[in-house]
């Protein structure tokens, strides 16, 4: 069993599992972070961006997984845990000879469908004067200004994928259910269990008979809108793969939500814009429920909140048809039947509204102060650009970043200088240290695998030791291109009977509770199911004595020879012996047994705990004589 | 003396309590008479309790006698005994009558089945210990070989009497050896008094003696006996006793306890060490303590390094209070108290111990290295160092001992752990374990707080002010932070902000971290931090109002337009908190975007007040806005307030119009405060160079005054509040206007009888008219207007007032109605049973 580890991103996980001659690979998480290196694209030029000294302008593009380490064409299934992980699929399914496929809950499907799409429209939407490629190659780049130069691994980086693309991508998703159990290739069962982070975001179970493989991936314990995590089906897990722990263990969300509320409250107050990069699903929703109760708390009943996204509105009503998916508490709404999540009332009494785009409706409608949520969350591309372009030079505007997957600083500089406040306040709803002891506790996994940043504190918290695992026996930590033996060796692998020889057994009891049979039958084996059939009765005995083929003949079937069992006790077998006019019996004990020295025959008899002997030296009728008294005492299967 | 009621029913009752077949309503009623009969025999003089009811001796003789009542009433028949028999001439009456002997003799209850009873043995020796107020109840005890009886029952199996035994044991070894309790010097020097009171009180007499002796013979026993139980009660009955007995037993005493001190100690695991300690503590207000050859000091000093950590800090603690200490033992304890802040700081910080004054070869290091860096106990021993700390804060005469710095060191260090910030370190692991066991302790940061808080008051501390508000500011600007914490780092902080004498550091301290922190928590989604905030605020308004710059700063902080928005907030303490800060600002300051000149900040404040007084539909906020004009009145703004006149009569009729009983009483305070300014201004107006005030000019204004009361519908607040069904109102109302009354009276010939009531056009003129008609007797309501002077004097104030000064449930508490409810209980019973059949 191997696990080959093609992304060292410890919250966009990408690992391929080999077990039991499948090839599964657990997600394909997308690292946009190399966007940062490339200007912001605006919707209209902007010769102010276009001017900035030591960055250059190119089209959007993603870091890719590292690809060498295995042959895509080979993975039989990939499975997916939350629609953040999955956005690096079309790289995987198309143009690789991959054939397999993929399977995912049906929210993640469907708003991982809507994420890809706002990428895509993203960057498709802007025109882009030129497209190069040659800069990538190595001499080039070293020619090259500013961080670009120091940029690592900038072949990997690559255009984004094409609408045609995901939708060929998607089409090769087969949608499963909570505790579904899928069979692969009767190999493996995989099933996916609720993980409580996003909506149909799942961990999954790898199991064959004998061995449990569990992958948790993004979990939260938190209460927001999806479904609880179900940790008891993780219990007595062989191997527990660790990923997509909290990327900010150090902010609690309950603190950096209330931060958020608080940020807001203040900017309206004081007359300002609040904007909000963020994506247009997740952490959005819990956002705009937040703020649904503290609208009237703060006053802010007549700011009006914009979101702003090419998905918006699909984004927005798929949240609520997924009633099964929710919570209990929102599920139960359903019934009412009210719209589980607030943002529905907010919409109706116009406090919230939402667009595609900028231009259009929105324009007229825009009015100041107000709160924009927008993509996207790199301030690369998206509408955020033209916000930030907008309200960057008011000191009374704020933005608050509430996605962790970027770093702040890095996303504003190219805004640099900017008057605009910029409130920090990263909200990560996914396991903190604390938690994930605490469910380790719990599950008890033999062996866990996680990602080597989680083994150590935070390089920049070195002195935190809080934040990181420990554990007993340590975990086994992986890095970007690690192939990891796991450890442990399969040692079972489960036969069937068929009934009809079941029924020709003659189990006998040899110990109270446990019978033996013995069996003789023909293992079959196909698509890794393994069955025991009876023997082919013996042809018969054919009428001419033309001669047969050997190899056409059936096995021949010899009656095995009876096993024996049981002790022979020394004193009832003393007294038999007698009986039988053995007299003269000399016993003595060795570390093993006895041995018994019949002086009149000569002969000695050896009794030890897995074996009797009898040395007779030619009286063949005493030997079996002996040997008849020997087994009285041994039972016979 | 007992009332005529009562003492009718006393027999009846005792009747009930002496048959077996009655039942009784419950166990405190007998507490209650109890009660009862503890204040009657305090107030009556000797023997009139027993002599005028002389069913009491009859019930007690009754029911000590046949022994079958209720556990609970033989109880209570013993401790009535002893109440009774505590009189000194009623003792012997008693004894007479064989009641003493009857409910006391420890061979009667031993035979009967319901000694089995603790109830029982509780009465008993509750009953005793009633009784030994004199020495002939001393005798009875001694000569009746009680003593014997008392010291078996103090290892009973029941907690209680166990407990109950100590104290009267205590009680016995402590008897006074005169009856005031001790002599003076210049009593004791007339020896024939002396002698006299020695007979009298039994000094030194040989039973007494004896007495003593056997008890102490007791203790030693129970202390060398190696039951834990008994060597437990023993101390504690050495501790109860050891300050409060004679010198020469104080002294065996002592004794007994340095012998056993071996094994009492144990290796420290011992159960008796915590009432060893109490010992040595009590050991320690005594003489036994000053004078050298006993040797306490020694051996607290070896206890103090010996003991485990969590018992060693509260000991030291305990230590450090002591006066008469000498100065090497406090300073060891100060020691031990800093000991774990200093271990936690020199992990931290890689430092030797910080402050200095610790010994390391006095301490068994691991110990306290390992309590440290196991979750539970580092965080209580902590929290003991932290508050032992802030009490040798709080003592003026320790204050010199102790190096502040370190102690600022170490807390500042402590609090930044908590909040998981950075240190210079290198890790090793038991940094890590002790670090890891503190980010987000909440309960050891609100110790550290604490003792920031003390600090502060520590001469000499201000140059630690920035280290402190730095650190302080970590915790108000971390969002996680507990929003206990939080309220507490902002108490802490303004006692750091109103002792510093810096103001300019101060001021831009306000203005560059604290106020945009605010700002920002006054929008918090909890509304403890956001009510806390404002309280702060108002808090540092009214320290620093002298303060110009500082109420330029807050002038220009932008934060009075984010309390004008919490005034809508929806929870009414945080509307509630916001109105007592926008008082105590406007007080200050003007905001820079005040409203246009012509009105006043705090006239627009007015209005918007007395709105809220109007509609707020919670108690907090209206409550805030007549406390906020009670502030304003009493302490007059920059501004005259005549403006603000015209909104008094509404602020009147709407505050005594409310819902709420504490709204109506501080609209009265308000009245009082409105009532003494006018008769004071017209008093001092009336002519400011005479001599003499001339009468009519007197009469004139006082006219003028009452009138103005009435305008401000003042008179309606007070008669509404006179006729208010909650009792706090009526009394405030009734007070202010029996002082208007004296007022009135006084100059009745000089007032104008202007100020006149149409008694029928207000809403109390009906029950007052009909109060006035009672008065004057007259039965058709021809007379509907009064003039303010009559009607004071016909309504019967003193009497009113008399009335409202009993409790509203004083009927239902007396012992009358007590006993009814004891008969009717028994009735009701009866008649169930009755019922059955």
């Amino acid at each position: 069993m191997k696990l080959y580890c093609l992304s060292g991103h410890p919250t966009l996980p990408c690992n391929v599992l080999k077990f039991k001659s499948t090839t599964i690979m657990l997600d394909c998480g997308l690292d946009t972070t190399s966007v940062l290196h490339f200007l912001p694209l605006p919707l209209v030029h902007s010769p102010r961006l276009s001017k900035l000294p030591g960055w250059i302008s190119k089209d959007g593009a993603v870091s890719l997984e590292k690809r060498e380490l295995l042959d895509l064409s080979t993975i039989d299934v990939i499975l997916i845990s939350n629609y953040h992980c999955m956005m690096a699929l079309p790289y995987i399914t198309e143009h690789t000879g991959f054939t397999g496929t993929v399977y995912a809950t049906e929210p993640t499907l469907q708003i991982g469908r809507l994420l890809m799409e706002e990428l895509v429209n993203f960057m498709e939407r802007v025109p882009k004067a030129q497209s190069a490629t040659c800069w990538k190659n190595k001499e080039i780049q070293r020619l090259l200004p500013g961080p670009v130069k120091e940029a690592v691994e900038v072949w990997t980086w690559r255009r984004c994928y094409s609408m045609q693309e995901v939708n060929s991508a998607l089409s090769k998703v087969q949608l499963v259910g909570y505790s579904q159990k899928v069979e692969l290739f009767g190999a493996v069962q995989v099933t996916p269990l609720s993980s409580g982070y996003s909506l149909g975001s799942s961990n999954w179970i790898i199991q064959s008979h004998y061995e449990k493989v569990s992958y948790v991936s993004g979990s939260s314990l938190l209460t927001t809108h999806p479904q609880p995590m179900d940790q008891s089906s993780l219990k007595n897990s062989d191997v527990l793969i660790l990923t997509g722990l909290t990327q900010i263990p150090t902010a609690n969300p309950d603190g950096m939500l209330g931060e958020f509320c608080s940020n807001l409250a203040m900017t309206i107050r004081a007359g300002g814009n609040v904007l909000v990069p963020c994506y247009s699903s997740g952490v959005i929703y819990d956002l705009l429920e937040c703020l649904y109760q503290f609208i009237d708390s703060a006053n802010l009943g007549s700011t009006p909140f914009y979101f702003i996204s090419p998905v918006a509105n699909s984004s927005l009503e798929f949240s609520q048809i997924f009633a099964e998916w929710l919570c209990q508490n929102k599920q139960s709404k359903v019934y009412l039947p009210e719209p589980p999540f607030p943002h529905a009332e907010l919409i109706q009494t116009n406090k919230l509204k939402h667009y595609p785009g900028i231009h259009g409706d929105f324009s007229n409608e825009f009015r100041q102060p107000c709160v924009v949520f927008t993509g996207h969350p790199s301030l690369r591309f998206g509408d955020v650009v033209h916000f930030m372009e907008l309200w960057g030079k008011s000191s009374l505007n704020t933005v608050i970043f509430t996605e962790p997957d970027f770093s702040y600083l890095d996303a504003l500089a190219p805004y640099q200088p900017l008057a605009m406040k910029c409130v920090y306040c990263p909200i990560d709803t996914r396991l903190n240290f604390h938690q994930v002891a605490k469910l380790l506790k719990e599950v008890q996994p033999l062996h866990v695998v996680c990602p080597e940043q989680y083994t150590q504190p935070p390089p920049t918290q070195s002195h935190r030791s809080d934040l990181m695992l420990e554990l007993q026996p340590p975990p086994m930590p992986y890095r970007r291109c690690s192939v990891l033996g796991l450890p442990f060796r399969r040692r079972y692998e489960r036969i069937q009977l068929l009934p009809e020889l079941a029924k020709s057994l003659v189990p006998s009891e040899i110990k109270p509770g446990i019978s033996v049979a013995t069996v003789s039958a023909v293992l079959h084996t196909k698509d890794n199911k393994h069955v025991l059939q009876p023997p082919p009765k013996p042809a018969p005995v054919p009428p001419s004595k033309k001669r047969k083929r050997v190899v056409e003949e059936p096995p021949e079937l010899v009656t095995p020879k009876p096993l024996l069992s049981g002790a022979v006790p020394l004193e009832p077998f003393l007294a038999l012996l007698h009986k039988h006019g053995i007299t003269e019996v000399k016993v003595e004990d060795t570390p093993d047994g006895h041995i018994l020295h019949l002086q009149a025959e000569d002969t000695l008899i050896q009794l030890e705990e897995d074996g009797t002997h009898i040395v007779c030296d030619s009286n063949e009728p005493l030997r079996a004589t002996l040997r008849d008294l020997v087994l009285r005492f041994l039972q016979k299967l | 003396m007992m009332d005529p009621d009562c003492a009718e029913l006393l027999p009846l009752v005792c009747e009930v309590l002496a048959n077996p077949d009655r039942a009784l309503p419950d166990d405190t009623c007998l507490e209650k008479l109890l009660d009862w009969f503890a204040a009657l025999t305090n107030k009556a003089p000797g023997l009139s309790l027993l002599e005028l009811n002389p069913c009491l001796v009859s019930f007690i003789s009754s029911v000590c006698t046949s022994k079958s009542a209720e556990p609970s009433v033989l109880a209570f028949a013993l401790k009535l005994a002893g109440l009774l028999a505590s009189n000194e001439r009623a003792f012997p009456l008693l004894k007479e009558e064989g009641i003493m002997k009857n409910a006391f003799e420890y061979q009667g209850w031993m035979e009967s089945s319901v000694w089995e009873d603790a109830t029982v043995r509780s009465g008993w020796i509750h009953g005793l210990q009633n009784v030994l107020k004199h020495w002939q109840a001393m005798q009875f005890v001694l000569e009746n070989g009680l003593l014997k009886a008392i010291l078996r029952l103090q290892s009973d199996r029941s907690l209680f009497v166990a407990s109950a035994t100590n104290q009267l044991l205590a009680c016995i070894l402590t008897f006074p050896t005169s009856p005031a309790g001790h002599l003076s010097v210049k009593e004791a020097r007339t020896t024939e008094r002396k002698n006299e009171r020695n007979a009298c009180c039994g000094h030194d007499s040989p039973e007494r003696n004896e007495g003593a002796a056997q008890i102490v013979e007791h203790v030693e026993e129970s202390l060398t006996s190696r039951v834990p139980f008994r060597a437990h009660q023993s101390l504690k009955l050495i501790a109860l006793s050891l300050t409060g007995c004679q010198p020469h037993v104080r002294e065996v005493l002592w004794q007994k306890t340095v012998e056993a001190k071996e094994m009492l100690m144990g290796n420290g695991q011992s159960s008796l060490v915590q009432p060893f300690l109490e010992v040595l503590r009590a050991a320690a207000r005594t003489h036994l303590f000053t004078e050298g050859n006993f040797g306490v000091v020694t051996l607290m000093d070896d206890v103090l390094c010996s003991l485990k950590p969590m018992l060693a800090v509260p000991f030291a603690t305990g230590i450090i209070h002591l006066d008469n200490c000498p100065q090497t033992l406090k300073n060891k304890a100060t020691a031990i108290i800093l000991r774990p802040l200093d271990h936690v700081a020199a992990l931290v910080l890689s430092q030797k111990t910080c402050s200095g004054v610790v010994r390391e070869s006095d301490f068994e290091h691991s110990v306290w290295e390992e309590q440290l860096s196991q979750k539970s106990s580092c965080i209580s021993l902590l929290c003991l160092s932290l508050s032992g700390t802030s009490e040798l804060l709080g003592l003026e005469s320790l204050r010199e001992d102790i190096c502040v710095q370190p102690v600022v060191l170490s807390v500042t260090t402590l609090l930044k752990i908590c909040e998981g910030g950075p240190f210079f370190t290198s890790s090793s692991s038991s940094v890590s374990r002790a670090v890891r066991n503190l980010i987000g302790c909440s309960r050891v940061q609100k110790c550290v707080l604490d003792t920031m808080a003390a600090l502060s008051h520590c001469p000499g501390s201000d140059v630690y002010a920035e280290d402190i508000l730095s650190v302080l500011l970590l915790v108000l600007q971390n969002p996680d932070t507990d929003q206990n914490v939080f309220k507490k780092a902002l108490q802490t902080a303004l006692n750091w902000l109103c002792s510093g004498s810096q103001s300019r550091s101060v001021n831009s301290f306000l203005n560059k971290d604290v106020f945009p922190m605010l700002k920002k928590r006054l929008c918090d989604v909890r509304w403890e931090v956001r009510d806390s905030s404002l309280e702060f605020l108002t808090h540092l308004t009214l320290q620093l109002q002298e303060d110009l710059s500082y109420c330029e700063t807050l002038s220009s902080s932008g934060i009075w337009d984010f309390l004008m928005a919490l005034l809508n907030d929806p929870e009414s303490y945080v509307r509630a908190s916001a109105i007592c800060a926008l008082g105590q600002m406007a007080y200050v300051t003007c905001p820079v975007k005040g409203p246009p000149s012509g009105s006043s900040v705090q006239e627009e404040l007015f209005v918007h007040f007395v709105e809220i007084l109007a509609q707020d539909t919670e108690g907090f906020a209206r409550r805030a806005v007549i406390k906020v004009f009670s502030y304003w009145l009493r302490h007059p703004p920059l501004q005259p307030l005549e403006k603000m006149e015209k909104h008094l009569g509404t602020v009147f009729q709407l505050g005594s119009d409310d819902l709420d009983w504490e709204v109506k009483v501080h609209t009265l305070e308000l009245a009082q405060i409105v009532i003494d300014e006018i008769l004071e201004t017209s008093s001092q107006t009336s002519c400011p160079y005479s001599i003499i005030p001339s009468a009519r000019c007197k009469g004139r204004d006082l006219t003028e005054s009452l009138r103005k009361l009435h305008h401000l519908m003042i008179f309606n607040t007070l008669f509404s509040g006179l006729l208010d069904c909650d009792r706090p109102v009526a009394q405030q109302a009734c007070r202010i206007l029996l002082d208007l009354k004296e007022v009135i009276i006084d100059h009745t010939d000089i007032v104008d009888k202007t100020v006149v009531f149409d008694l029928q056009g207000c809403k109390w003129g009906q029950d007052i008219l009909k109060k006035h008609f009672e008065k004057h007797s007259i039965t058709t309501a021809i007379q509907v207007c009064v003039d303010i002077e009559e009607l004071l004097q016909s309504l019967d104030l003193e009497g009113r007032q008399r009335a409202l000064e009993k409790s509203s449930d004083h009927m239902e508490n007396s012992p009358r109605s007590l006993m009814q409810d004891i008969l009717a209980a028994a009735h009701t019973v009866e008649e169930n049973i009755v019922d059955c059949y």
